[in-house]
């Protein structure tokens, strides 16, 4: 049963605006789920803190509530955190943001499973003044830590409507809509401030409230609102009468032995402590007890680092040899469409186009769809379980040796998929220092872009060979490459705190969401959408750079010559031998110039690149799989292979440092407000990049001859 | 002119048109800081607002 009387839908619709609807709550409350559920939208959800860090905005698609648009939130402790997701979610719920309203609702998501710090910021919400639901979610998980809460209670002392709501399976929706739908219609106010009963603290705050002259407001509550922020030091005083108010009322509160500037706070943890104890019972002990058992092996610093490199581990090595026989059959498949159809289109520059070009650059990609499927696969497993918050806490004491904290794990790891939402996340870092060193070490983890290119040559040279009995030669320079760009990142993190970014270590404070079963269908969607984004890419960028590189590559048009001597005349081959002796040292000829110059589009388009080049100066062979093609490479001059292992080592180390993304350096432009840092990033990166290349190359050749 | 030709040009030309304005809006996206338009990482739902 709910607190809550219904009201029909029409209350939502019979206002003229639509009812703003803010949804806020503390980090992996599950906002962004709730918000999916009520808009139909799609947004990353995970199950740690900090996923969303802007607000997003959708209209509700629930029959009889369309006229509520909701605004998702980024997750906050606190009204007055210092993080700039924090900060966002505060300036929108105080209506402070420029060309936005106040929300007219806010719905509170609060977890279930720790309503004491999900209620320090429901009340400083409450004491806003805007109406409050709230939505009480992930019941299901807290009955299973044998949890109860009296729901009628906690809504009796909060003074707002409770709704329990499950917004994973989207369980009490409509009951939530239509207690936003009533507070919206501005029946009943929250009563504010019922965390204070002093009435004498009160009457004082509002006092000095009255002698703001910034806030034109003859409004009680507002005014108290405005003294309790000067007293707890949010706000500054605007006169002397003001200031002189304010010392005389932090006096009297020393006076009485407290703390004048943290007395906000402790009488509102105090007040949210004493509902919370008596609104949540502990039904059954036993389950709470798996969970604590869990986390103290997951965390162990010897056994849970165990367990961490051991998923690592199966991860990269799974990556390869799980998606060798679907990315083989890829592969035969295109050579196979390859032939089929020059058989079909008559000989001449259509044919060399749709076959050699578009076929071959796009078929070229498209192979590495089964590897990309099993790194999402287990990126969003691990996402589901929980068990990424474990690992930041495990891996807290190693980062703070290079200068960082467990916070920067997580923006870290989500640059495993990407750099974009990797320097995002860092929005939940507090301190500026330690923001900006993980912005400009995020594009050094492995992203999936550079699987494919990672994959091409490491299937093509490395040969595939078993080490100590179970473990694939293949999958552990592959592993090897993360764990460079993992190294590397480190390092320039320890130089830069030690130079530029220089200041105390910050605390770490991190949220353990509670363990979970992961749903097959949300498991099965990311992979779905992760590799729907790489055949967009690879029918779009990919298929376009192909076409454009299949003509540079072929004109102008030689008379005479072999192919791959037209090859080499062609505007490509001229731009490849204009840069190759920039990058000779580095083991490359000027058809991986070309192929490099080519991958700033995108880092696959060097897959499509290579194998492109490849084809068009052996027309006369045989259709080749892609990875024959790249091995079976020869100097038509000498004869000899084009590329060994040490050309391939040089290359992928290349690839782990060099910074090829334009997304990435705009993402660092917009989060560092400027153009400095996406210089630094690049400059570094690209010197870095050439030189670990030059140096692999020089030692691998030595080494290997 | 012969048609296999005129595709080849209007394939070529396609393809230059689509990276331009890729990279056009590469560039307005650098200049406005608006959100990156080309990755599809962050979300996959359509945004309002």
């Amino acid at each position: 049963m709910s607190t809550v009387t219904a009201v029909p839908p029409v209350a939502a619709k019979a206002r003229s605006k639509p009812l703003l609807t803010a949804l806020a709550g503390v980090p992996n409350a599950g906002k962004t789920t709730l918000f999916n559920a009520l808009t139909g939208l799609n947004y990353k959800v995970a199950n740690y803190p900090g996923v969303t860090v802007e607000k997003r905005v959708g209209t509700c698609h629930l029959a009889g509530f369309e006229n509520i648009r909701l605004v998702d939130l980024p997750g906050a402790y606190s009204l007055f955190g210092g993080s700039p997701d924090e900060v966002l979610a505060a300036d929108h719920l105080m209506g402070r943001l420029p060309k936005e309203d106040k929300p007219d609702v806010v719905i509170c998501v609060v977890d279930a499973c720790n309503i004491e710090r999900n209620l320090f910021l429901a009340s400083q919400i409450i004491d806003i003044g805007i109406p409050v639901v709230v939505a009480l979610n992930m019941l299901d998980i807290a009955k299973t830590r044998g949890l109860s809460v009296r729901k009628e209670l906690l809504a009796k002392n909060l003074g707002v409507a409770v709704v329990d709501i499950s917004g994973r399976t989207k369980t009490n929706t409509d009951e939530l809509l239509r207690a936003v739908a009533k507070a919206g219609s501005g029946e009943k106010r929250p009563g504010r401030y019922r965390w204070c009963s002093d009435k004498e603290f009160l009457d004082s705050a509002k006092s000095i409230g009255r002698l703001s002259r910034s806030d034109d407001t003859d409004d009680p509550d507002e005014l108290i609102g405005i003294g309790i922020g000067l007293l707890s030091g949010s706000r500054q005083a605007e006169s002397a009468k003001q200031r002189e108010l304010l010392l005389a009322m932090r006096k009297q509160l020393v006076e009485q032995g407290v703390d004048a500037g943290a007395y906000e706070t402790e009488e509102r943890y105090s007040w949210v402590n004493s509902i919370a104890s008596r609104s949540v019972v502990q039904v059954d002990g036993t389950r709470k007890d798996l969970t604590e058992k869990l986390d103290r092996v997951l965390t162990h610093p010897v056994w849970g680092l165990l367990i961490f490199l051991m998923i690592m581990g199966t991860m990269f090595q799974s990556i390869f040899t799980w998606a060798s026989i679907p990315m083989d059959f890829i592969d035969s498949l295109f050579a196979d469409v390859q032939v089929g159809l020059k058989s079909i289109i008559p000989p001449g520059q259509l044919q060399s186009l749709i076959a050699d070009g578009i076929v071959v650059g796009v078929g070229s990609v498209l192979i590495f769809i089964p590897q990309i499927a099993v790194l999402y696969l287990f990126i969003s497993v691990l996402e589901e379980t929980g068990y990424l918050s474990r690992a930041a806490v495990l891996l807290d004491a190693f980062m703070r040796r290079v200068g960082l904290q467990g916070r920067s794990f997580i923006p870290l790891l989500s640059s495993f998929a990407c750099a974009i939402p990797g320097i995002m996340a860092t929005r939940s870092i507090p301190s500026f220092s330690d923001r900006m060193a993980t912005i400009l070490i995020a594009p050094l983890m492995s992203c999936s872009a550079r699987l494919p290119v990672y994959t091409l040559l490491i299937a093509a040279f490395v040969p595939r060979r078993t080490v100590a009995g179970f473990l694939s030669l293949q999958g552990l320079v592959f592993l090897g490459l993360y764990l460079l760009g993992i190294v590397g990142a480190l390092a320039i993190a320890y130089l830069l705190r030690k130079t530029v970014f220089r200041s105390s270590p910050s605390h770490f404070l991190m949220e353990m969401p509670p363990y979970r079963i992961p749903v097959a269908g949300q498991v099965l969607k990311t992979i779905w959408e992760k590799c729907a984004v790489f055949v967009k890419n690879a029918g779009t960028v990919i298929l376009a750079c192909s076409i454009l590189l299949w003509f540079l590559a072929s004109y102008p048009k030689t008379t005479d010559g072999s192919p791959s001597e037209a090859v080499r005349q062609s505007y490509a081959g001229q731009l490849g031998q204009a840069i190759e002796p920039i990058i000779e040292p580095l083991g490359y000829d000027w058809k991986l110039g070309v192929s490099i110059i080519a991958s700033f589009a995108a880092r696959e388009v060097f897959v499509s690149s290579v194998a492109l080049v490849n084809n068009l100066e052996d027309v006369d062979e045989e259709s080749d799989s892609l990875i024959d093609a790249i091995r079976n490479a020869k100097d038509p001059e000498t004869g000899e292979h084009s590329y060994d292992l040490a050309t391939a080592l040089s290359l992928m180390v290349f690839f782990v440092f060099a910074c090829q993304c334009m997304s990435t350096l705009a993402v660092c432009k917009r989060e560092t407000g400027g153009w400095k840092w996406p210089i630094v990033m690049f400059v570094y990166m690209t010197a870095l990049a050439y030189g670990a290349a030059f140096v692999t190359f020089r030692l691998s050749s030595s080494l290997l001859t | 002119m012969n048609i296999e030709t005129t595709i080849m040009a209007l394939l070529v030309l396609a393809a230059v048109v689509y990276l331009a304005r890729r990279g056009a809006s590469s560039i307005k996206s650098f200049r406005e800081n608006t959100n990156c338009s080309d990755c599809g990482c962050t979300k996959s739902g359509k945004e309002e607002g």
